[in-house]
């Protein structure tokens, strides 16, 4: 089953807590879960680290989360801090 | 991160270290400076510079690195402090508040050019300070981001472990990396969350990122430093010149779990650092000129996880990291303290309806547990009401600054003296009482201490004193200002009041009262004692303030030697102790702290009506009989009781019906439409839902002095005229019904 997940508006700690619980239940939902980043608009470390716990809680389950077409501020953040490591799926899109 | 509020805590923490800045400059002059006040003095410029430009506030940064470089040289003992240069200093103190008071949204004041201000900074340097050295440090770059310092750019590798409360202090570890953009140019960068938890203890507001980077700058180590400032305190920081990559990735390694290290040797072999297979790096500088094009080749052929987990035996976690914060103090919303203290009033009547209810079922159990439960009620309301309060110190300490400044524009010599700062009350009535004090502090410099002349001739030391002392005393703060100046006069105080028509001519006057005229509106801009022309200082706006945080004055004054101003307040604003006492069906409150004693009334002064005063221990005591006085209907009953109240130095009988004892008083204001009445100071709701009118103890005390005094003059036509104006009692106390307490 697939799921898209569009995520709207500011992710920062303020929204972190949420984001989460967000995403765990969408987690739990699904086996593939598609993340819509083009509607993001401030994005800090917080929200960062969700997205990373995200992926790797992801890979514990061996189910399947994407990260599609983020959003400008997603993609300068990602750059900034050099989180392609950690989220490599944003950074090829930003490359491409 | 939330810009809005990072910023917020910035202003704040600005204005404390501006706070301190000044507080030691204007210390300093009285005596010498030590090593220790001169470091806080360039900390506070130095912290709020690179505050500032991590705000990219650029301005802020070009004026302050100026007054940093002053403080600096002041610090390194190349200059020394006088009155010239902490003038100065204190100018540039005044500018950079005013820059933050922009910042904060306030209008512009009238503040000083800041490039006149750097003018006379340099101007200065030239003047007491070698040139050759501050031609270049201080004024070469007068508006140049502070990227522009001297020196060959470097690589350094920047190891930048945040520590976990980082998110929660408002802080993002992205804000650096958009400083240090300023500062040169960040060649490689990457985020490794190797603390991200594995299962479900994840805290998305806890910070797991750490971040490696190379980084080429121009700035030198210690301005590099200064960058991460702000995280340094549960973060580690390793900041390592490429060239001494051997000792500083060591070091950045130290105390770190096998799994971080292996991730963060992984980057750095990814960015071709020299990272050898023994953990320890391999220092040849040369390779690092390769960087940019990172070869990965070499890196897959050691296995880069094995001698990491042999390399060293598991360290404890790094001190830096793992550092509990161990902060005494927590900043709290003034906001939802007040909420807190709302709720606990409410809570509070709530607890006394649930106790009497109780009462009346008559079950014992029940009454025991709510007796528990109101204890405990007690308890809460006196912490939380000890939570806001604040030492007076707060307000005291912006006076140094206003006696220097205005004794410097009239020219005297004055020394001030603070005693008592560390007296508590309450944080809303502090905030209330910076103006009228400042206006008696004023008060007393322009019109009590007199010129030097005069001074002098009168036998006293050139330099006047004016105290401010703080004490607590029967439930109330005292605050004194005190002058040893000429004192007020008696006469021309009377002289100006009848000339004005405040007093008829004939008057006959306490002493006290004399002195109170000077409170009265017409006599604001009148010089009282001396002739000098001072600026015009409302005392009676300070007297309606005053009344307004329910407090009184007192002056006491001796020709020649000097006035105190004496203001007595509440602790607080909230809540009372009360004692309830009964007058036929209507009930009334009297603030506990002003009773001394009850008594019951003697039956000779029962049946007496005309006799106003009981023989208490051989001291005269004034009576007054608040069924009469409050105009309330029925006849008083056979037994009476007396409550003996206190006010200052004043006390007085007020007689009641029945005494019903203690109550927990939550003040409700009473309507505008009470406003002018004197006996009453507000009103409460009683357990039974009632309402209770709390008695205003210092007016009731007042009156019956004064209807003793008329007694005695035999002023019969004056008595009359004074119980016809007694205040009629509002409607709602009489349409109270039912249920006593007793």
């Amino acid at each position: 089953m697939t799921t898209t997940l569009p995520l709207e508006g500011d992710l920062n700690i303020y929204t972190a807590s949420q984001l989460r619980q967000r995403l765990a239940e969408a987690l739990a939902a699904t086996d593939d879960l598609t993340l819509d980043l083009s509607q993001v608009g401030e994005f800090d470390t917080a929200c960062a680290q969700v997205l990373v716990w995200l992926t790797q809680e992801a890979q514990r389950r061996g189910k399947t989360v994407r990260m599609s077409a983020p959003s400008p501020g997603v993609s300068q953040f990602v750059a900034l801090m050099g989180l392609g490591r950690l989220l490599p799926q944003l950074e090829a899109a930003h490359e491409s | 991160m939330n810009l809005e509020q990072a910023m917020q805590i910035f202003l704040q923490e600005s204005a404390e270290l501006l706070d301190d800045m000044e507080r030691i400059l204007l210390d300093a002059e009285a005596d010498t400076i030590d090593d220790e006040q001169l470091g806080a003095l360039f900390r506070a410029m130095h912290t709020i510079k690179g505050s500032a430009g991590l705000f990219g506030l650029d301005d802020m940064v070009a004026f302050t690195h100026q007054a940093e470089n002053l403080l600096d040289l002041l610090r390194s003992h190349e200059i020394s402090l006088n009155d010239e240069l902490s003038g100065l200093l204190l100018r540039c103190h005044d500018h950079v508040k005013a820059q933050l008071a922009v910042i904060a949204g306030q209008p512009p004041q009238g503040s000083e050019n800041s490039a006149e201000l750097l003018s006379e900074i340099a101007d200065y340097l030239a003047r007491h300070h070698a040139p050759t050295s501050v031609g270049d440090t201080v004024f070469a770059q007068e508006h140049e981001p502070p990227a522009a310092e001297t020196g060959e750019p470097r690589q350094w590798l920047l190891s930048l472990r945040f520590g976990p409360d980082m998110l929660r202090n408002g802080m993002d570890p992205a804000s650096f990396i958009r400083y240090l953009a300023t500062l040169g140019s960040v060649a490689q960068i990457a985020a490794l969350m190797p603390g991200l938890p594995q299962d479900g203890s994840y805290d998305p507001e806890t910070n797991y990122l750490w971040l490696e980077a190379l980084f080429t700058t121009a700035v030198d180590e210690v301005q590099l430093s200064e960058v991460f400032e702000f995280a340094r305190e549960d973060s580690a920081i390793f900041l390592t010149p490429a060239d001494k990559l051997a000792e500083g990735c060591d070091k950045a390694l130290q105390g770190l779990d096998d799994a971080g290290r292996r991730e963060i040797i992984a980057v750095w072999r990814g960015w071709g650092l020299p990272v050898s297979a023994d953990i320890l790096c391999d220092p040849p500088p040369a390779a690092l000129a390769a960087t940019e094009t990172a070869p990965v080749a070499a890196t897959q052929d050691t296995p880069s996880g094995e001698p990491v987990e042999t390399a060293k035996p598991q360290a404890e976690p790094r001190s830096g990291i793992a550092k509990p914060m161990d902060n005494k103090f927590i900043k709290v919303e003034a906001g939802k303290l007040d909420n807190l203290i709302n709720l606990i009033g409410e809570l509070v009547i709530a607890g006394a309806a649930a106790n009497l209810m109780a009462r009346r079922s008559g079950q014992s159990p029940l009454v025991e547990s709510t007796m528990v439960i109101a204890n405990l009620i007690e308890q809460i309301r006196a912490e939380t009401l000890s939570m806001r309060m604040v030492q007076i110190g707060e307000i005291f300490s912006r006076f140094p600054r206003v006696v220097r400044d205005v004794s410097k524009e009239l020219n005297k010599q004055i020394k001030l003296v603070i005693s008592g700062a560390e007296t508590e009350l309450d944080k809303s009535m502090v905030e209330k009482l910076g103006d009228p004090l400042m206006h008696i502090v004023r008060n007393a410099i322009d019109h009590g201490i007199e010129s030097l002349e005069t001074r002098r001739a009168n036998g006293k030391p050139d330099e006047g004193r004016v105290w401010l002392n703080a004490y607590h005393e029967s439930g109330s703060v005292v605050i004194e200002v005190a002058d040893d100046g000429g004192g007020l006069s008696r006469e021309r105080i009377l002289a100006k009041a009848v000339e004005r028509g405040v007093v008829s001519p004939d008057a006959m006057l306490a002493e006290q009262d004399i002195y109170r005229l000077i409170f009265e509106p017409g006599f604001s801009t009148a010089p009282i004692v001396t002739n000098l022309s001072g600026r015009g200082v409302g005392l009676d706006v300070v007297k309606k303030s005053i009344e307004q945080l329910r407090g009184s004055l007192e002056i006491d004054t001796e020709a020649g030697l000097g006035t105190t101003f004496r203001l007595r307040l509440p602790l607080t604003l909230a809540i009372i102790d009360g004692f309830l006492v009964e007058i036929g069906r209507s009930t009334f409150v009297i603030p506990l702290e002003t009773v001394i004693e009850c008594m019951e009334l003697p039956a000779e002064l029962a049946a007496d009506a005309g006799k106003n005063c009981l023989d208490l221990r051989g001291e005269a005591l004034p009576l007054l009989h608040l069924r009469r006085f409050l105009d309330l209907p029925g006849e008083p009953g056979r037994r009476r009781n007396i409550v003996v109240v206190k006010s200052g130095d004043a006390k007085a009988g007020l007689v009641v019906d029945a005494l019903q004892g203690e109550f927990q008083t939550v003040i409700k204001p009473l309507g505008s439409l009470f406003r002018h009445l004197k006996a009453i100071s507000g009103s409460t709701i009683l357990g039974t839902g009632d309402v209770a009118l709390i008695l205003d103890v210092p007016a009731l005390i007042q009156h019956a002095a004064q209807q003793e005094a008329e007694h005695y003059s035999l002023n019969r036509e004056l008595t009359q005229q004074a119980h016809r104006a007694s205040p009629a009692l509002p409607t709602t106390t009489q349409d109270s019904q039912s249920g006593n307490l007793s």
